[in-house]
């Protein structure tokens, strides 16, 4: 049963990988993104700038809902 | 559509479907733990009702992670072995604790405490002494507590001189501890008297009016070395000192006083003194000491008249003895005959009374104690009759 769930959560992982790889294959548009600094440009396919963004409030929310303590012992891997 | 109008909304929907991860599995985490906890504690349980207490003890405290949360049902579980005599399990809870390693100073300083209590009450005092010591020295957050145990490992084992030397440094932080040094000063003191050494007993009993100048017990056994030394002048200003610190053990001191007075070859005075001290503080004592000496010079009549004039407003069954001893000699026939019944009576109410109490638990006694043998307090055991008597004492009418 556990070794059924890791394959499905690898399936999952994978699927995940195709779709966004796809995705930012499809939307090959260049859009140039105007930084905080002024005079500071960041051009990027549009694909690849929603995934960053995904990731990255991806990210901040895990950090915010299992809070610090939580993603050290995430990294211990240990209850 | 520019990426400025969908950035947003698309990065707070990020951020939101990870929140609700990150809660997800904190709380999954937070279930698992706690299904383990209980698994662990049911097994302990399971154990103590097996009456298989060391597997108990092994589960309980394994199935608790060792941390600040933790701490204190850890210590709680070792105070409560300890409480309940069980010492080498307490032990081994608190061993555990510090050989996990993982605690901050202050908890590891709260678990060497309790440690060194095991120890203690185990009758380790070398273990106890030397975790006492390095808590002191350290200067930790508990290093009063520890003193206050030093103190007490150090009375237990009668050793007076590092008792006084912890007791020196702890006076500082608590002022309360200055007349159980007394104590200990007088402790000392009582030893080098048997051991002759006068001069040395005389240095350690005025340092113990240093540290409590109301420490009747100084006082007392002042009055005794100068006494046995051959200075009753300077015995019967102990003696009245004694007198001014505690009226109450004054009658303790009476025959020796009478014995100042008379090594003095001033009989005049004592009769003054006593008489002085039975219209300011009263007491059957002094009272039947003055009679002892009216006697002398009045005759018994005067003596047996004397104490029965106290009696009537303070009546002590010491008081009735006397008076019925001293009527017995002019007496014959039936009347003699009541007065023996009388006093076989009076004799046998004062062997079966106690004739001091700790006035701090009750601990009733036949004989001083400086130390209370029930509660281990210091100066608390007092006369008995002294105590019942106290609040209706009164001025009476002194020997004409």
């Amino acid at each position: 049963m556990r070794a059924l769930r890791g394959v499905l959560a690898l399936v999952i992982a994978l699927a995940g990988f195709a779709l966004g790889f796809a995705f930012v294959s499809l939307n090959d548009v260049p859009v140039t993104l105007d930084l905080l600094w002024p005079g500071w440009q960041w051009s990027v396919s549009s694909g690849v700038l929603v995934v960053t963004v995904l990731v990255l409030g991806l990210l901040l929310g895990l950090v915010t809902g299992l809070g610090l303590k939580g993603l050290l012992r995430l990294g211990r891997g240990k209850s | 559509m520019t990426p400025d109008v969908w950035l947003w909304p698309l990065f707070f929907v990020a951020i939101g479907i990870g929140y609700g991860l990150g809660r997800f599995e904190g709380r999954r985490r937070q279930r698992k733990r706690m299904a383990g906890l209980s698994r662990d504690y049911v097994r302990g349980l399971n154990f103590l009702l097996n009456e298989q207490p060391d597997q108990a003890v092994e589960t309980l405290v394994n199935s608790l992670e060792v941390g600040e949360h933790t701490l204190e049902t850890h210590l709680a579980l070792g105070r409560l072995f300890r409480k309940r005599g069980e010492l080498d399990r307490a032990t081994r809870v608190h061993q555990h604790l510090l050989a996990a390693g993982s605690l901050p100073v202050d908890a590891r300083e709260d678990v060497e405490l309790e440690l060194a209590c095991d120890y203690m009450t185990g009758g380790l005092f070398d273990r106890a002494e030397m975790i006492f010591q390095r808590m002191v020295e350290r200067e930790s957050r508990h290093s009063v507590t520890a003193m206050h145990k030093l103190l007490s490992l150090f009375e237990q084992e009668r050793d007076w001189n590092n008792a006084l030397a912890i007791g020196e440094k702890l006076v500082r932080r608590d002022e309360a501890v200055a007349p159980v040094l007394a104590h200990y000063c007088c402790e000392l003191a009582a030893g080098m008297t048997r051991d002759d050494e006068r001069n040395a007993a005389r240095r350690t009993l005025r340092r113990a009016l240093t540290f409590d100048a109301q420490c009747a017990r100084a006082s007392f056994l002042q009055g005794r070395l100068e006494l046995n030394a051959g200075n009753p002048e300077h015995a019967l200003r102990a003696f009245k000192r004694l007198r001014e610190q505690d009226a109450a053990l004054f009658d303790e001191v009476l025959d020796d006083v009478a014995a100042c007075y008379d090594a003095l070859d001033r009989e005049s005075e004592l009769v003054e003194f006593l008489t002085r001290c039975s219209v300011e503080q009263p007491s059957t004592g002094v009272i039947l000491k003055l009679a002892e000496r009216l006697r002398a010079r009045y005759g018994e009549r005067e003596a047996s008249l004397f104490i029965a004039q106290y009696m009537k407003a303070h009546p002590s069954v010491r008081g009735l003895q006397r008076i019925v001893e001293m009527n017995l000699a002019d007496t014959d026939g039936q009347t003699r005959e009541h007065l023996d019944i009388l006093q076989r009576l009076t004799d046998r109410l004062l062997s079966e009374q106690s004739s001091y109490q700790c006035h701090a638990c009750g601990f009733e006694a036949r004989s001083l104690h400086w130390q209370c043998p029930g509660c281990k307090q210091w100066g608390t055991v007092r006369p008995a009759e002294a105590e019942v008597e106290g609040s209706t004492h009164g001025p009476i009418a002194g020997p004409e």
